[in-house]
């Protein structure tokens, strides 16, 4: 009997091309992108109140003065200028590198795909957190890896249950990769790992001789409290990722990855062979800018947007949303983290959401183990202030009505299994 | 041979991916075939927009919500515009599931046992005291389905008792009213039907899924699913499906086109629900069904225009 190929190149594909797919959420959101929804869905840093002058400043003076290198091949360990530029934004988060201790990557986003290719065979147990950031989840599955997810509380990872599970594989013979984490203003949970549990598990980590990455997008964006350490501070064993996509520019595709020397060298050999270099252009154009201006006023301009937002969405959510919801209180970054009762599935429920005009990210999508339907992540970046109230509120009346229905239809229930 | 053909796509439906996917195809299809064609992603401008572009012929690519429910096909009468596709009432009776499940029973087509509930008949007339009857009717498993919806969205099987208030609240997260079905075991089949005086059955597609039931994930994914054309079934069974399927397309007052699924169960087969707007994406039923019976994708795409442009 004929077995039907829908597309002629099937028997092709390596087995990996079938664990890289867009998700169904991803196509239930496109109808988002309507004016007339309010998302509170997308992480995009909030670009508007960006002076675009600085950059056109910038980008003739690189074309005037050194337009052939920015048109050329660059290093593969990325431009020096900006290498320099970097070594100083890292300094006044009291980590000391040198240019020689890093390399330029195009968004973390490739750092994470390089480190996916550098440590994971297929069935390589490599850990998590539960939630995760989804876009290392879908780098890393790429790569085959057997993935164990560690929970997160409002301090961060849960590094006790972190301790018991390093002692099962121990004990079970197996070695993990490394654990992945991102302990600022955690993406989607919105928690900061609390200084007490990332000196565990500093001290966990030299015990198991587990290697950690350590992804710090937004560690800039603080509101409020105090600074905390970065695990890469407190040891120089962590490989460290951070980005100019969340306090400048997304578009430009520019990050940097610290990592010990050994490990730097076969990840600037994968990044040789996945793309020679980073851009040459937008590395001067940012060196440039950064010659030109200090963006140290720039993120002190976000982090005020960004607190008048998390502001109104914790006051809407306070003023709107039911007793039964709980979220998080977000010191910085971009998302607070809301479960909702066990009872509702945030998939579903992101239908009616929709047809009421608002939209967020279901829980289930930052679970690599199915986990987490009765979670949404709520994003407020973007939107104004204005749209943050009106759409957590639209997003109040939804969960209400699901938790009315809910009652009406479980309570009083005479069901055969009774 | 320039007729000008608009093509509706996108839209606000939660099908609005798909069904952009499925146009653009229409689109190239239409123009390799020398129409003249342009898209419209649907929204409150697309009225003005049709009567200033006045063409010929619509092309219906959207599915779901307002696509595929009779609303979009009402405005295309109203304007005077032909449309591809089933008109008004079969886009009515096969949207809705319930209606579509009424009228196949009035029909006497073979379909899973079933009944309706809607969020009204919990919030204000206490439904819940009778969800016990329920299942004695339709027995454990049971799939919840919301009433109009395309896709697999909002598809729940049930197998404890206790998992179908959850299962309801999903379900009632699409629609206002949900289908409650006997959970039929079987072999899974599609039969796209296609023509007029008389309609065709082109070759039936047996679906084999690894998971429980053909959901949103897999629908739409390469290598997700396997397909076998056509089904694996003796000659007698395929001839009984592809007639039974003939009559489904009758009784709901479809013409042109459709697709009707079944399940073939024990050396039965029976009836889940027709599609006025099947998909046309790269991994779509009916381009693949027109396909084994040699019916090429531009090919099919000019057949439904030229019907329409028949009225």
């Amino acid at each position: 009997m004929p077995r039907y190929q829908l597309d002629k190149w099937t028997d092709l594909y390596a087995n990996r091309a079938s664990l890289l797919k867009s998700s169904a959420i991803r196509d239930l959101l496109s109808v988002t992108e309507r004016e007339d929804i309010i998302s509170l869905a997308g992480g995009n840093p909030y670009t508007k109140e960006f002076k675009m002058t600085k950059i056109v400043a910038a980008a003739t003076e690189t074309m005037l003065s050194h337009g052939n290198a920015a048109l050329q091949y660059g290093a593969s360990e990325g431009q020096t200028g900006l290498k320099q530029h970097i070594c100083r934004l890292m300094a006044g988060e009291n980590i000391k590198v040198d240019k020689e201790d890093f390399i330029i990557t195009g968004g973390s986003q490739q750092g994470l795909d390089i480190l996916g290719k550098v440590f994971i065979e297929p069935g390589d147990v490599i850990l998590v957190e539960a939630p995760s950031y989804l876009g290392a989840l879908n780098a890393f599955a790429g790569y085959e890896p057997k993935v164990i997810s560690i929970p997160l509380d409002e301090l961060g990872l849960v590094v006790s249950e972190l301790e018991e599970r390093l002692k099962e594989l121990a004990s079970a013979g197996v070695r993990p990769k490394f654990l992945y984490t991102v302990p600022n203003f955690h993406n989607p949970a919105g928690v900061t790992m609390s200084l007490d549990r990332r000196r565990r598990l500093i001290e966990l980590s030299q015990q198991h001789k587990l290697l950690l990455i350590e992804d710090n997008p937004y560690g800039r964006l603080r509101f409020e409290g105090e600074r905390l350490p970065s695990l890469r501070e407190l040891d120089e064993n962590v490989i460290y990722l951070s980005t100019f996509s969340k306090i400048l520019s997304p578009g430009l595709r520019l990050a940097w990855l610290v990592a010990p020397h050994p490990i730097l060298e076969k990840i600037i050999f994968a990044k040789q062979a996945a793309d020679l270099c980073s851009p040459s252009f937008t590395q001067r154009v940012v060196d440039e800018f950064f010659n030109q201006n200090d963006l140290e006023e720039y993120i002190a301009q976000l982090v005020n947007t960004y607190r008048r937002r998390r502001d109104a969405m914790l006051e809407a959510l306070d003023e709107y949303f039911p007793d039964e919801a709980e979220w998080t209180s977000p010191e910085g970054g971009f998302f607070v983290w809301v479960r909702l009762p066990e009872f509702i599935d945030t998939t579903e429920m992101l239908a009616d959401a929709i047809s009421q005009k608002v939209a967020f990210i279901p829980g289930r999508a930052f679970f690599a183990d199915g986990r987490g339907a009765n979670f949404m992540r709520l994003a407020f970046c973007f939107p104004s202030e204005e749209e943050i109230h009106e759409g957590v509120r639209r997003l109040s009346d939804v969960v209400k009505d699901q938790i009315t229905l809910y009652h009406s239809v479980a309570v009083n229930l005479k069901l055969k299994s009774e | 041979m320039n007729e000008k053909v608009a093509v509706l796509m996108g839209g606000r439906s939660l099908e609005r991916e798909v069904s952009l996917k499925s146009g653009h195809r229409v689109s190239e299809a239409l123009a390799a075939k020398g129409y003249e064609q342009f898209s419209l992603d649907v929204d409150e401008r697309m009225v003005d927009n049709l009567i200033a572009a006045a063409p010929d012929v619509a092309y219906i690519a959207l599915h779901g919500k307002y696509g595929e429910d009779g609303t979009v096909q009402g405005l295309l009468e109203l304007l005077g515009i032909p449309y591809t596709g089933p008109g008004v009432y079969a886009n009515i009776v096969s949207f809705d599931k319930v209606l579509a499940k009424e009228i196949l029973t009035r029909h006497s087509i073979p379909t899973p046992r079933w009944l309706t509930l809607s969020a009204a008949s919990f919030k204000e007339m206490g439904a819940a005291g009778a969800l016990d009857k329920a299942i004695d009717l339709l027995g454990l498993p049971l799939v919840v389905k919301p009433a109009g919806q395309g896709s697999a969205l909002g598809i729940k099987i049930v197998h404890e008792a206790e998992d179908l208030p959850k299962a309801l609240i999903g379900a009632l997260s699409y629609d206002d009213k949900v289908l409650l079905e006997q959970y039929v075991d079987g072999t899974e089949l599609t039969v796209s039907i296609i023509g007029n005086d008389p309609a065709e059955a082109l070759p039936i597609i047996e679906i084999v899924t690894k998971k429980e039931f053909f959901d949103f994930e897999s629908m739409y994914r390469m290598g997700a699913t396997d397909y076998f054309v056509p089904a694996r079934l003796d000659d007698a069974q395929a001839a009984e499906v592809k007639e039974l399927s003939l009559n489904v397309h009758e009784a709901l007052g479809c013409r042109d086109v459709s697709r009707v699924d079944l399940i073939m169960s024990e050396g039965k087969p029976y009836v889940l629900e027709l599609n006025t707007s099947p998909g046309m994406t790269e991994t779509s039923l009916l381009p693949m069904a027109a396909a084994a019976h040699g019916i090429a994708f531009a090919d099919l795409v000019d057949k439904l225009v030229r019907m329409a442009l028949a009225r």
